[in-house]
């Protein structure tokens, strides 16, 4: 048993602290919020010269090999710093589909494309019908001749502004076969395609998607015949793990932040830390960070060493509710304590609030997380 | 990282498993089942703790030269985690995990010659006089006072929270020898025979109807100056040190497992409730994080790390933990919950005519374990401490 970080991983985090620090400062992060394209092209080419955008993939594909407990280092400092840009629809969750489901052509075809940053991608996988049912999926492809048709509604696909393309799931009907859960790589210009873009609670984008008999070529289908669910099931528990560093970076902050207001801010002739409820309120948020470390150390552990869907599913949404619910606590008791101030969007605290609630409402509600944590509990 | 044993830890397990298998009788196993009290009455663990013995494994943390199995820190863990899980009783920390540490560092030769044998041995069972009814989580406003008088000292006071003085023949004690400028200082420990005239003993029974705790009274008590641990007067540090042993036990998520499994199988169909269900799956994901913070802190000091300020927090979370569990119980049992049985110990009645006999403990666990933030300081001090060392606040 190994729990440490090696040298080069910690290395990587520094690095990627300092560079966040240097160039994305909340300012920085303020003028990339509010301009019209939501993401910053010049911040984009610079995560792939750094081999950001390169970590999660295998060496064949290009990659740097990075494990899951990388990209949560990676992940860790871009929460702290509000990163806005599309790492992990782009890079994560269809980089890591392709990664895995994409036929050799596709993967030389696309991985090159997206480790350079030339390829943005997001991935259009919810839908307005699931609601609380996360994954569920009611889009469908049929086949035309060599290619497929595909019609279907996809909502909350995060990135679509800025994304190129778009890797869609919808249920395969082969012929005389069972219902299947496929991938299609899908340009955001075909005939058919209607995407609606919007902005989301905190701050980022996203885009809802009418498919209305898009037709696209058999290429278009990643990999071979078979079922992608369960791929697609491993991808996106990568994404949660992901997100859950990201989420223990962004409530870092918040209690340095609250620490450092209240033991500056005086009140009644003392600093507010002073005061013996305030102090143990920090103490609170301080263990529920230590506990999210714990259970998204497991998850990001589980993700990657083999032990089986099952055990790496139970540890992943493990990680979602109760990463899920200390950062609630903490982004709720920071606001507290930065009192009035805190409510406002003059403060950077409303930003990380703002970020860790999108944190829980997707990839799968907290509460579906504990349902599925009690369903894998008894495979 | 990787959350795997080694191929040695691995046959490790299967030897503790095998040693389990072999000499851990079902009656042990069903008493401790039953049993409601903090820990087991000397009667259950004490077979179990002589089995033990005789193979060198009563006292994980010694080092070999004082009888301690000279293990590393994950052969602890696996020992500890394969005995929860089969259901063994603990041992009782006082001799083990408390007072042995101490005296390992900071008594005489002569005393670790003496004592730590019959620890070992199960000979001596000890007792811990450290709280007193007017000093709590206050500890070093202390008064019990120790006198010098020839070749002893003469003891007057009152020790409170004893837990097993009933059955104890030894105690520890923080006592009070002189005043300094701080209460801190003046204070000396103690090694008092619990035989020895003018010491008594008045059971105090908890709100679950246990009696576990004592408040135990000195009255002109001789104590030989030869029993005093390291030096006069301080004492505080050495009591320090053991709180740190108390607190950082530091293995406890496969017991708690046990424990909500207990429950799982006493719910029966309960448990397809879907508001019960979620309260099993949020405290087992509770269990799951408790038992990683574990295995971060035993992996750092397998690399020979300080663990840091974690381990400070696992104690308040576990304790948190263990309650959350047993409040669940009564939720588990809903009206079936009000029933009492005043009986004690449970594994000697025989058909209740009332309950289940899984069901007798439940309810008292419950409420012997609102004690679980209280007693080896508070969370209340807990925070205060965890404030102080890690937020500079």
């Amino acid at each position: 048993m190994d729990l440490s970080h090696t040298a080069e991983q910690l290395a990587l985090r520094e690095s990627a602290a300092r560079f966040l620090r240097d160039r994305y400062s909340f300012e920085t992060r303020r003028r990339i919020e509010a301009s019209a394209e939501g993401f910053d092209a010049e911040i984009w080419r610079a995560f792939a010269d750094l081999g950001w955008l390169a970590l999660p993939f295998p060496a064949d594909d290009g990659g740097l090999d990075g494990g899951a407990i990388d990209l949560a280092l990676l992940m860790e400092t871009f929460g702290a710093a509000l990163v806005m840009e599309p790492y992990v629809s782009s890079v994560v969750l269809c980089g890591g589909l392709i990664a895995a489901a994409g036929s050799g052509g596709q993967r030389a075809e696309l991985i090159a494309e997206i480790l350079a940053g030339r390829l943005v991608l997001a991935f259009a996988h919810h839908e307005p019908a699931a609601r609380h049912e996360y994954g569920r999926v009611g889009t469908s492809a049929v086949r035309m001749g060599n290619g497929w048709r595909l019609d279907g509604q996809k909502s909350i696909v995060l990135d679509a502004p800025m994304a190129d393309r778009f890797l869609v799931t919808a249920q395969v009907g082969e012929d005389g076969g069972t219902a299947a859960l496929g991938l299609f790589l899908v340009a955001k210009q075909a005939p058919g395609m209607n995407v609606t873009e919007y902005r989301i609670v905190d701050g980022r984008r996203a885009g809802s998607i009418v498919l209305d008999g898009v037709i696209v070529g058999a290429e278009a289908k990643l990999g071979g015949g078979q079922d992608r669910a369960e791929t697609i099931a491993a991808v996106t528990d990568r994404a949660v793990v992901a997100l859950a560093a990201d989420t223990i970076g962004a409530m870092q902050v918040l209690l340095d932040k609250t620490i450092a207001h209240t033991k500056t801010r005086v009140q009644f002739g003392q600093p507010l830390a002073a005061n013996q409820v305030l102090k143990h309120r920090m103490v609170n948020m301080a263990v529920r960070i230590e506990e999210a470390r714990s259970i998204a150390m497991k998850a990001a552990i589980r993700a990657d060493d083999g032990s089986g869907a099952a055990v790496r599913g139970q540890a992943v949404s493990a990680a979602k509710v109760k990463v899920a619910a200390a950062a609630r606590f903490v982004a709720e008791q920071a606001v507290q304590l930065h009192g009035a101030m805190g409510v406002t969007d003059e403060l950077d605290i409303g930003a990380y609030f703002r970020r860790i609630m999108a944190f829980e409402a997707s990839y799968g509600t907290p509460a579906w997380h504990l349902k599925r944590y009690a369903a894998l509990r008894d495979v | 990282m990787d959350l795997s044993f080694s191929l040695a830890e691995t046959a490790f397990q299967t030897e503790v498993r095998d040693f389990i298998a072999a000499h851990l009788t079902a009656d042990i196993k069903r008493a401790w089942a039953l049993t409601s009290a903090f820990l087991a009455e000397p009667d259950v663990a004490g077979p179990w703790h002589r089995a033990l013995a005789t193979q060198g494994w009563v006292a994980p943390l010694w080092p070999r030269e004082n009888g301690g199995p000279g293990w590393t820190p994950a052969q602890h863990y696996i020992f500890e985690t394969e005995c929860a899980l089969a259901g063994a009783p603990p041992l009782a920390p006082l001799g083990i995990r408390m007072v042995g540490p101490v005296l390992i560092g900071f008594g005489s030769a002569a005393q670790k010659a003496h004592y730590l044998p019959r620890i070992l041995s199960g000979e001596d069972y000890w007792c811990q006089g450290y709280s007193e009814p007017g000093a709590g989580s206050d500890l070093a406003s202390l008064s019990t006072r120790a006198v010098h008088d020839g070749d002893d000292y003469l003891v007057n006071g009152s020790k409170i929270w004893t837990t097993h003085a009933h059955h104890a023949n030894r105690m520890f004690a923080l006592v009070r020898t002189g005043q300094g400028e701080r209460k801190q200082e003046g204070i000396s420990f103690l090694l008092i025979d619990m035989t020895a005239p003018g010491i008594s003993v008045r059971p105090i029974r908890t709100m679950g109807g246990d009696h576990d705790v004592n408040q135990v009274f000195f009255n002109d008590v001789r104590v030989p100056v030869a029993n005093l641990v390291g030096e006069e007067g301080k004492g505080w540090s050495y009591g320090k040190y053991l709180l740190e042993f108390e607190r950082g036990a530091g293995i406890a998520a496969a017991r708690m497992r046990v424990s909500l499994n207990r429950l799982r199988a006493i719910a029966l169909g309960a448990a397809g409730d879907p508001l019960l269900a979620a309260r099993f799956s949020e405290i087992e994901i509770d269990i799951d994080t408790v038992e990683m913070t574990e295995l971060r802190i035993m992996a750092s000091l397998q690399a020979g790390q300080n663990p840091g300020p974690v381990a400070s927090m696992l104690w308040l979370r576990t304790t948190e933990v263990k309650q959350a569990v047993t409040r669940l119980g009564v939720d588990v049992l809903g009206a079936d919950a009000l029933p009492s049985e005043p009986m004690r110990p449970f594994h000697r009645l025989n058909r209740h005519a009332v309950m289940d006999e899984d069901a007798l403990p439940v309810i008292p666990l419950h409420l012997n374990g609102r004690a679980e933030t209280i007693f080896g300081g508070t969370s209340e001090v807990q925070r205060e401490i965890i404030g102080k060392l890690m937020l500079g606040l």
